[in-house]
């Protein structure tokens, strides 16, 4: 069974589980490394702000206690976050050769975010919710029947037809409506389930 | 089950049927039938939830690219760990 933030948080206090840095990693890197793109840094620089970013958490977890009442874990992440990103702006800024990426680059940072600035926390938020969701469905993929999850994929992540999904994975069409609800009530379960982890006071 | 639709049977009919104009409207006429209406909210619900599992994929980069940004930082964060005592 995954873990929820507190009790993963709880593992992580101690330095040599490493199966716990590895989920902490796995369930957050992405979080981290598209922050930092979407604050203008390009892909190396985003990749050293991910590792700076969980080597401090890794740093901090000892003496960590993980007290609601003074707010969110993804609060505490988004501000370690933040911090790593504006000293990496910064000493970039000092050596202007290394550049930031302009653009669209075909990964979704069409606009650039200032990592202090007034959006920023709801950039995160966005990316918060969109890493809990691809999070949420690799964890509903282990947890089903692959054809279950195929039913899902092709009909609501692909726009097939629920009989073209039926025909091709030789299933009924209800069978496809039912495997397609089943991994939307799962999403929710999971969604929900860590959301409230990370919500209450 | 107990409800006259279940829900896929419900889906496909409204799928067949109704543009999400003409669901609204059938929405709205409906108030006599909270069961229904228990159903089209949780087909909406789930249509929320379609919608936002296509919009995190806004994160997800190409499998080998992924796959290469991932193996990387774990290496190096591995052999940071290795300096403070692992």
């Amino acid at each position: 069974m995954p873990d929820t933030p507190p009790s993963l948080l709880i593992r992580l206090r101690d330095a040599g589980d490493q199966r716990s840095w590895q989920q902490f990693f796995d369930q957050y890197w992405r979080l981290i490394y598209h922050f930092a793109r979407a604050c203008g840094l390009k892909s190396d620089d985003a990749q050293d702000v991910l590792q700076e970013v969980v080597t401090d958490v890794f740093k901090a977890m000892p003496q960590f206690e993980y007290d609601r009442s003074k707010g969110t874990f993804r609060g505490y992440l988004r501000t370690v976050t933040q911090r790593k990103v504006i000293s990496l702006l910064e000493r970039r800024r000092a050596r202007p050769a290394i550049s930031l990426h302009q653009g669209d680059d075909g990964n979704g940072h069409q606009q650039l975010h200032d990592p202090a600035g007034p959006d920023a926390e709801e950039m995160w938020e966005i990316n918060w919710r969109r890493n809990l969701m691809q999070v949420s469905l690799a964890r509903v993929a282990k947890e089903v029947e692959p054809k279950t999850f195929q039913a899902f994929q092709l009909t609501a992540l692909e726009g097939w037809t629920p009989a073209s999904a039926a025909e091709f994975l030789k299933l009924s069409v209800s069978s496809v409506y039912v495997a397609k609800y089943r991994i939307i009530e799962r999403l929710k379960y999971w969604v929900e389930k860590e959301t409230k982890e990370d919500d209450q006071p | 089950m107990n409800n006259v639709f279940s829900d896929f049977e419900l889906e496909q009919y409204l799928a067949r049927t109704l543009s999400p104009g003409r669901l609204k409207r059938l929405e709205a006429v409906l108030p006599e039938s909270p069961d229904l209406q228990a159903r089209l909210a949780k087909l909406r619900e789930a249509q929320k939830v379609e919608a936002a599992v296509r919009d995190s994929f806004a994160i997800r980069m190409p499998p080998e690219q992924e796959e290469e940004i991932r193996k990387r930082s774990v290496d190096q964060i591995s052999s940071e760990f290795s300096g403070h005592g692992r």
